[in-house]
């Protein structure tokens, strides 16, 4: 029985064994790329201000909204961070449709990490899913918007 | 005819694999290089900004990296396939949508663990529910109902999980799901 616990325990230690190597590897493999994106971020973060970013809202609310996604899909960071600049654009007079589609683009869309999804999960299925994620905010952001208004009893 | 050494072809084909995904962040700090020629200032305040984005990366990749051993070893792939799998139905997508709901930390910090998980048979229309949802963030809720009050929060809430699963059926139709494989 001695024997045969010992036996087990040496199967567990080899496993964990194992399975910290296997871990270890995934992410050496995806470190430089993730290396990468969090030195981009940096440039982004520093590089776009506020108001830039507003000034090319042009005031269609169809265009605004795709303008809106564009942004939140090449922006990144933390998403709180989405938050105040939303709060900042609509103080602007950039529409809620705009702003919408920025808060739901910089999470679910993502072109600076990019290179780390594509690393990870392979070029077609991260191209695909960003291209199709990008075209679902824009109808996500214009139907959140008019319920919205529709409750408040706003008209668009 | 010779035929080549298959050690040497792997050899040779995993070091240009390595060196190829050192390209893209050489790019970068070339780019820093010739900002802090042009704007030390910038250059700099970047690179804190980056160095702020690293120090939030921690922990989640802490938390991702044991999840992973703990996937290794206990679960099997039967299980993913069960519950992340392409036959696993509407079972597959709200638990995906949870995950990804619950889940927290930047989103590169879980492209290890679902690289993994799509290698063991996850589908790829659920790992695409799980990458929408986290557009979805309950611990900044209050913020955000705080900046565009509740009645705006809860129809984004919902609408961004429905328009989730609409991602995932399409990324199903898209990719021609393939059990197994990670297209490298």
């Amino acid at each position: 029985m001695t024997v045969a616990m010992s036996s087990r325990s040496t199967n567990l230690n080899a496993k964990i064994a194992d399975s910290f190597r296997k871990s270890v590897r995934q992410y050496t493999n995806i470190l430089p790329t993730l290396l990468g994106v969090i030195l981009l971020i940096g440039l982004f973060n520093t590089l776009i201000s506020k108001e830039s970013l507003v000034s090319v809202f042009s005031g269609n609310s169809m265009l605004d909204t795709v303008v809106g996604a564009c942004f939140g899909g090449v922006l990144a960071g933390n998403t709180i961070n989405s938050y105040v600049i939303g709060d900042q654009m609509l103080d602007y007079d950039v529409g809620l449709y705009a702003v919408t589609a920025l808060i739901i683009a910089w999470a679910a869309v993502g072109l600076v990490q990019l290179p780390a999804e594509i690393a990870a999960l392979g070029k077609r299925f991260a191209l695909l899913r960003n291209a199709v994620s990008f075209v679902a905010v824009i109808p996500i952001a214009i139907l959140t918007v008019t319920i919205f208004n529709l409750i408040e009893g706003k008209v668009n | 005819m010779n035929t080549p050494n298959p050690k040497c072809t792997s050899g040779s084909k995993l070091r240009n694999n390595v060196s190829r995904w050192w390209i893209f962040p050489i790019v970068i700090l070339v780019i820093y290089g010739l900002l802090f020629l042009c704007s030390p200032s910038d250059a700099s305040q970047a690179l804190r900004s980056s160095g702020n984005v690293l120090r939030t990366l921690v922990w989640p990749m802490l938390l991702v990296f044991m999840m992973i051993m703990a996937l290794n070893l206990f679960v099997k792939p039967s299980q993913i396939n069960r519950f992340f799998g392409r036959n696993a139905g509407v079972k597959g997508y709200i638990l995906s949508a949870t995950s990804g709901i619950i889940s927290t930390g930047p989103i590169y910090a879980w492209y290890p663990l679902l690289q993994d998980l799509r290698a063991r048979g996850a589908a790829d229309s659920l790992i695409a529910v799980f990458l929408f949802n986290r557009a979805v963030k309950p611990f900044l809720l209050p913020v955000m109902i705080g900046y565009f009050g509740w009645k705006y929060v809860v129809i984004l809430t919902i609408l961004m999980v429905l328009g989730s699963f609409a991602v995932g059926y399409c990324m199903t139709i898209l990719m021609k799901e393939e059990q197994g494989l990670c297209d490298q």
